[in-house]
């Protein structure tokens, strides 16, 4: 057996005995791939239990520091065997940005509460103004003294009702180029000025907030790098938001839970049950590219390239295929897609057992217009592909 | 094709690099649909001497062995050049077949004259009317001591009407499956030639009491099945270069012209065209570098694989060649432009050995199969048992 094989049978052995059955299920019913942090977090705790977090942060600062091999294996049978994604905005993004561009106190302050849990972060970049386009971010922050002075607004921020910290794009400048007078903040949310308005989503789900901030003070030493300097950064997140996420066995998970909704619904003229399996057979071929796809681009990281543009291609693939399933739910749901899913389906921590068959469905349908838009729009990933893979 | 994502050698890539230089110097694109092949003749034995015609043929049969990446990188450079036309139907589909034959002394004088060139192989694997399933065989052999006779009729059998030998499965009275081999000279044996929508000819056969030659009895569904699948894998990876190529024309052409007092580049619906164009053609490499991994694998796996490649690569195929003309305008429809050659060859690979609904179907078939069904579904369904009771 290759070490990569022994390594596929501990993950195996690992989820048999760790994952359970209320994680699965919370995880199983949340119409939002993000899950509560009471079941994400908990998930986190066995993870850094066994030394298996933060798979991309160097030994040094607390993460397994694993091949990409690794990590590909790992998320595939993760997401296969139902288990959650670990809370992104701190492991995953200002984790790497802060292992990349903090300082030594920065790291030395934040990095061991995001393993812990004791710090759950969210992310300021959107606003009411500047949705795909994150150069025209107004929420400004003016120095004074030792403190930066936060006014305005960030918008579709996701978690901000569970978060202890965030951290921001703000305008530290109005001179030059729009992206040069960017910086990036972290702001704690129990500061005096800080306050969060629910967003209810389409699918009757309260994921994302609006956060506003009034003459808000944020320590000097809370900003990362150089004033100026938060558009490289924020660009350095993006690509690990839209290519770290290895979803393909989530994904597949997905399609076995659709396909058994299929096979249950047996009163069905053949006709149809033949549409949908062939619709469901032509989602599993792209399912299988975009597998390859993963390990393809997680291979050029191991490599040394820059990701960039090629995370994009990722999540094209990703969303086209998450959409794709849920409106082969849809249809396989037939008459019953008439029926509003029960809120406790949505925000991904249902406490009801007897809503109706197929809610889960309804919810995900909902939900998942969002996946090709947050992150860059689909519109904006295909003019990356366009510009930075095609030079066009 | 980047050759670091597909772990090549340094001996597969200077194979690929000499194959794209003398491709272009030796076959510039042959434009004229019905026109003569550069490589048809003479020619065709340059490719022996390097080394092309024993890749597909293992080394213990006298051939080189080649690894299924090896072959496959070849196929992107031939998908580039559009030549030479013969190499899938002979030295693919041929050289696999017989390479799965007994080793008998028919089987290797066959064998050695594929690679040196002298004789170029054509396979027939469907009969009319049968579609894609290369099982269904009417044809049938008798024979008497050694002495063989086939009567039977197969379907658009590539590179026929340029082969000196056809390669014919056959039932024997027995109603067991054989192949045989028919010189293209033989009595009872007669051509219907067409020219393919990739300006490749091919043509149906007609057998009567035609003298031939048994090169394989018990194994032969096997031979046949190797070379189907050799050749599957081979048409993905020749699509692959003819995709690569075309994203790559049509950007220039792009960046080239000036309508509205603006380079096409600066318009967004066309930069998004491309965006998918390109993406199609990323899905498609991906699922080829698959099916070339599970090349060795077992049936189910490796018949998986091969099968979502060649769905997908169908599609892809269509939906690339499609747009890379309808981007080009008017000079994509002229027969004239490359593109509309690719475009034609692009189309044909989506229907050989079986286009992208029969493969969607064949997975279909898989994954309606009981086994399949996997440990969350059963869950379910107690879930459910509760619920209702």
């Amino acid at each position: 057996m290759t070490e990569i094989d022994a390594f596929g049978r501990e993950v195996r052995a690992f989820l048999k005995r760790e994952l359970s059955d209320e994680i699965r299920d919370a995880v199983d019913r949340s119409c939002s791939i993000f899950v509560h942090p009471s079941i994400a977090l908990a998930w986190q705790r066995k993870l850094a239990d066994k030394g298996w977090l933060a798979p991309m942060w160097p030994r040094a600062h607390g993460g397994a520091e694993w091949p990409s091999e690794k990590i590909v294996v790992f998320e595939i049978e993760a997401g296969l065997a139902g288990a959650p994604l670990l809370p992104a905005a701190g492991l995953s993004y200002l984790g790497p940005a802060l292992i990349a561009y903090g300082d030594d106190a920065q790291k030395a302050r934040f990095l061991p509460r995001i393993l812990s849990g004791e710090d759950y972060w969210c992310q300021g970049y959107s606003e009411p103004g500047a949705g795909s386009d994150l150069a025209a971010v107004q929420c400004g922050a003016r120095l004074e003294g030792d403190h930066y002075i936060v006014n305005g607004s960030k918008l579709w921020t996701t978690h901000a009702h569970h978060a202890n910290r965030i951290f921001c794009l703000v305008r530290t400048s109005k001179d030059g180029k729009p992206q040069h007078g960017i910086s990036f903040l972290l702001v704690d949310m129990d500061a005096p000025g800080v306050s969060v308005q629910p967003i209810i989503t389409v699918a009757g789900d309260h994921e994302v907030n609006q956060v506003f901030f009034d003459d808000v003070r944020a320590p000097r030493a809370n900003l990362v790098g150089r004033e100026g300097q938060g558009w490289e950064i924020a660009k350095y997140i993006l690509e690990f938001e839209r290519g770290s996420f290895v979803m393909s066995g989530r994904m597949r998970r997905k399609l076995q839970h659709i396909r058994a909704r299929a096979r249950a619904s047996g009163t069905r003229a053949d006709s149809t049950r033949n549409a949908i399996n062939r619709r469901l057979t032509g989602i599993e071929v792209d399912l299988c590219a975009l597998e390859r796809a993963e390990r393809r681009v997680m291979a050029r990281r191991d490599g040394g390239h820059a990701i960039g543009a090629e995370s994009a291609l990722l999540k094209l693939q990703l969303s086209e295929i998450m959409q794709s399933l849920d409106e082969a739910g849809m249809q396989i749901l037939g008459p019953r897609a008439l029926v509003d899913p029960p809120p406790a389906y949505a925000g991904g921590h249902a406490q009801s057992n007897n809503a109706t068959p197929g809610a889960e469905i309804v919810s995900s349908y909902l939900a998942d217009r969002a996946i090709s838009i947050y992150g860059g729009t689909n519109e904006v990933l295909r003019g990356i592909v366009a510009r930075h893979i095609l030079g066009l | 094709m980047a050759f670091a994502e597909l772990a090549a050698n340094d001996e597969q890539r200077a194979l690929c690099e000499t194959a794209r230089r003398y491709l272009k110097n030796a076959c510039p694109p042959n434009l004229a649909r019905a026109g003569a092949d550069p490589l048809a003749s003479e020619s065709w034995r340059r490719l022996a001497d390097l080394g092309w015609l024993a890749l597909p043929i293992s080394e213990a049969r006298g051939g080189l062995g080649g690894e299924p990446l090896t072959l496959a990188l070849l196929m992107t450079e031939i998908g580039r050049a559009l030549e030479p036309k013969h190499f899938l139907a002979s030295a693919v589909l041929g050289g696999v077949v017989l390479d799965h034959c007994g080793d008998t002394p028919i089987v290797r004088e066959l064998i050695a004259t594929a690679i040196t060139g002298e004789r170029l192989l054509a396979v027939a694997l469907y009969e009319p009317g049968a579609g894609y399933e290369e099982r269904r065989i009417d044809a049938v052999a008798e024979g008497v001591s050694e002495r063989w006779h086939v009567s039977g009729e197969k379907a658009l059998v590539l590179g026929a009407p340029d082969a000196d030998i056809f390669i014919i499965p056959a039932k024997t009275v027995q109603g067991e499956t054989a192949i045989f081999a028919i010189e293209a000279s033989a009595p009872g044996l007669g051509l219907t030639t067409h020219c393919g929508v990739d300006g490749l000819s091919c043509a149906d056969i007609a057998l009567t009491n035609a003298p031939a030659q048994l090169l394989c009895g018990s194994s032969a569904y096997t031979a046949l099945a190797a070379a189907l699948d050799a050749g599957t894998l081979a048409v993905c990876w020749e699509a692959v270069g003819i995709m690569r190529s075309l994203i790559e024309l049509t950007a220039s052409h792009l960046e080239a012209r000036t309508q509205f007092g603006r380079r096409l580049a600066e318009f967004q619906v066309l930069q998004h065209r491309m965006s998918e164009m390109y993406l199609e053609c990323y899905r498609a490499e991906c699922l080829s570098i698959a099916a070339l991994e599970a090349a060795g694998a077992e049936l189910p796996t490796r018949m998986r694989a091969l099968s979502s490649a060649k769905a997908l690569v169908g599609r892809a195929a269509r939906f690339v060649g499609q747009q890379a003309v309808q981007l080009h305008g008017g000079m994509g429809v002229s027969a004239e432009h490359i593109v509309s050659h690719y475009f034609r060859r692009l189309t044909a690979i989506d229907a050989l050995f079986g286009n992208s609904d029969h493969h969607l179907s064949l997975l279909q078939a898989l994954d309606e199969s009981p086994r399949m069904s996997a440990a969350p579904s059963r869950r379910r369904s107690r879930a459910r048992r509760r619920r209702q009771a």
